[in-house]
């Protein structure tokens, strides 16, 4: 019954399969760390208040608070009282030209919290590729001492030996399989996520900017990752 | 004394400078973590101070045993308590006064008293057999064996042939923490003792092994070993090399199903030096490791350092068979196998092969069974009682 063998137990596990266990572990601790932080910052979870569009044009918000509320989706994109990119009034008063500099100010801050925010996603994406190889080094360089414990056992033949150190393996494989795709997923959810809140913040930066007569940056993401 | 899990048995004795003398002078706290659990009189302490020849009181000794009881002595008496209220389990009276006490496997102690004897007490309280080892200054060593002093002026130290101590698990199993009487915790215990047999004043498999070394040495059963084993593992090894391996230095027997011994070292893949019997340090650095006892899965027999010298292994106690004190043909063809590792460097896949067995289509203990047919079955009475495929399962092919 080689299938009996296929549990894996912590006391049992030779040094270097309890090695790759316990660096499992700190990636799933990493994993989760990345995964808060990344969920406190994109959610509402904070408490922040909605920011409107008038608000905006209008000054009445910090740099923090609006970079924060855009990363949090709590930017609402609506019409705004009568003005446009020609009107002379939208220049033409201290208040306005400080919601221009808070504006720009915001842009940047926001550039720089959501380049941090991909450095995490982008993390977890690597770790994926780093536990498949570690995976796969644990099966290879764990067979033969595997195979060597099973076979001495003095109720198994060689090849049935074989077949449990094959299920052994691969049992630690999945281990390792599992931890990639949980991985992949969350960098996935979390890469998704993020371009679509720079996406629309660039869509409200270019809004604000229109009726601001304010020059829409043209950076891209990537430019900005600090 | 320690609990070897962070607590620790703080004893004091009060001796007033002026007025009446205390009714309860021995005194003691359990303190774990800096903070006192519980304080109480020593149970079944003396009412009054006891000084020694240098005028100073006599403190107890202790000794710690498992799930929280402890065990105090006091001169001649000793007594078995809770660690945490003080309460006492049991009471005995040595009559002959007390020189040790030893922690045993199953929750008793062993005491040797000052004229020599040895006592097992049960976990309740009750004496076993005495036994007269005609020595002062009683301890046993790390690896059960029973040492003492001989002559009037106790210079004369020996190992005493006596049923070894089974150490039990325990922080503190004897009074000064360990059979190291050094004051530190130390967790019993690498190496186990096995059971002894019936009769014997030492395990099964020791009866096997000089049984299985004298037959050894019988021409006819040292050619059939040459010809049929050593010749065909290599032109180096003789019958006469290995008795003289089991001969030099005294083989290690333990049981394997509860030492805590690294099972890497047994491969070489680590050293002693970092496998810690100290419980704080087992469970930091040696977390990665893996112990005998885990290692023996539902059906290893044996385990051995390959290769070692003395031989060391590990054995299940089931697997050896007490027939005949342990000389029978099960036992010793076990432990010609288990040697064969110690004494060549050799694992079971390439004896399998150099023996003419297909590895793949063979188990280890055929390696047993070939021996038992091509040597110790030739010879002339040994117990064939126990005995590997027929009694003892192995799976057998036909060719071994």
């Amino acid at each position: 019954m080689p299938l009996m063998f296929a549990h894996l137990h912590w006391a049992t596990e030779p040094m270097h399969s309890k090695l790759f266990m316990v660096y499992l572990l700190v990636v799933y601790g990493v994993a989760i760390m990345h995964s808060v932080r990344l969920v406190w910052g994109l959610s509402s979870l904070g408490a922040r208040k909605g920011v409107s569009m008038q608000a905006i044009i209008d000054g009445e918000v910090d740099v923090e608070a609006l970079a924060k509320s855009a990363l949090s989706n709590r930017v609402l994109i609506e019409s705004v009282r009568g003005a446009g990119p020609n009107s002379n009034e939208n220049l033409s008063s201290l208040r306005e030209k400080s919601a221009l500099h808070t504006l720009r100010a915001a842009d940047s801050r926001f550039r720089y919290i959501i380049g941090r925010y991909q450095g995490s996603a982008a993390l977890l994406r690597q770790l994926v590729w780093l536990t498949l190889l570690l995976s796969s080094l644990v099966v290879i360089y764990g067979a033969f001492p595997t195979l060597a414990d099973q076979f001495n056992d003095r109720n198994v033949t060689g090849s049935v030996a074989m077949l449990a150190t094959v299920s052994l393996c691969f049992s630690r494989l999945s281990l390792g399989l599992a931890a990639c795709a949980v991985l992949y997923a969350v960098s996935g959810i979390f890469t998704l996520m993020l371009q679509r809140r720079l996406n629309r913040w660039q869509y409200t930066y270019s809004l604000a900017a229109l009726h601001g007569s304010i020059e829409p940056t043209r950076r891209t993401p990537k430019n900005d990752v600090l | 004394m320690r609990d070897g899990n962070g607590g620790i048995l703080a004893t004091w004795t009060i001796v007033p400078v002026s007025g009446p003398p205390a009714t309860q002078p021995y005194q003691a706290a359990y303190v774990v973590s800096g903070s006192v659990v519980s304080s109480y009189p020593l149970p079944m302490a003396p009412t009054q101070v006891v000084n020694g020849s240098n005028g100073l009181p006599v403190n107890a000794s202790f000794v710690l045993g498992e799930n929280g009881v402890a065990f105090a002595s006091y001169g001649s008496n000793f007594v078995s308590f809770n660690l945490g209220s003080g309460s006492a389990n049991w009471n005995y009276l040595a009559s002959q006064g007390i020189s040790s006490l030893s922690y045993e496997d199953g929750g008793g102690v062993v005491l040797a008293d000052n004229q020599g004897n040895q006592t097992p007490i049960d976990t309740n309280g009750n004496a076993g057999s005495s036994i007269a080892l005609s020595a002062s200054m009683l301890q046993p060593s790390w690896t059960g064996v029973w040492q003492g002093a001989f002559g009037a002026s106790n210079i004369g130290l020996a190992s005493i042939v006596a049923p070894l101590m089974d150490w039990g698990h325990s922080f503190w199993s004897a009074s000064g923490g360990s059979p190291s009487p050094t004051g530190a915790s130390q967790e019993m215990s690498w190496f186990p003792v096995l059971p002894n047999c019936s009769g014997s004043q030492q395990p099964c498999i020791y009866d096997a092994l000089d049984d299985l070394v004298s037959r050894l040495k019988d021409p006819t059963l040292s050619n059939l070993a040459q010809t049929n084993i050593f010749n065909k593992l290599g032109s180096q090894y003789t019958t006469a090399g290995f008795i003289t391996y089991l001969t030099n230095m005294k083989p290690r027997f333990y049981d394997g199903l509860r030492s805590t011994y690294c099972s890497e070292i047994l491969t070489h893949d680590w050293s002693e030096t970092l496998c810690f019997q100290n419980p704080v340090l087992r469970y930091t650095l040696n977390l990665l490791n893996t112990d005998v006892k885990d290692a023996f899965t539902s059906t290893t027999d044996a385990l051995t350092m390959t290769p070692g010298n003395p031989l060391l292994t590990f054995f299940r106690p089931e697997s050896i068979g007490s027939s005949s004190s342990g000389q029978n043909l099960g036992n010793e063809a076990l432990i010609f196998h288990e040697a064969l590792h110690g004494f060549t460097g050799l694992q079971d896949d390439p004896i399998l092969t150099s023996l003419g067995m297909n590895w793949a289509s063979h188990a280890s203990c055929s390696i047993t069974v070939r021996i038992q047919n091509a040597v110790l079955s030739h010879a002339v009475g040994l117990d064939p009682s126990v005995q590997w495929s027929a009694v003892i399962p192995c799976p057998i092919v036909g060719d071994e």
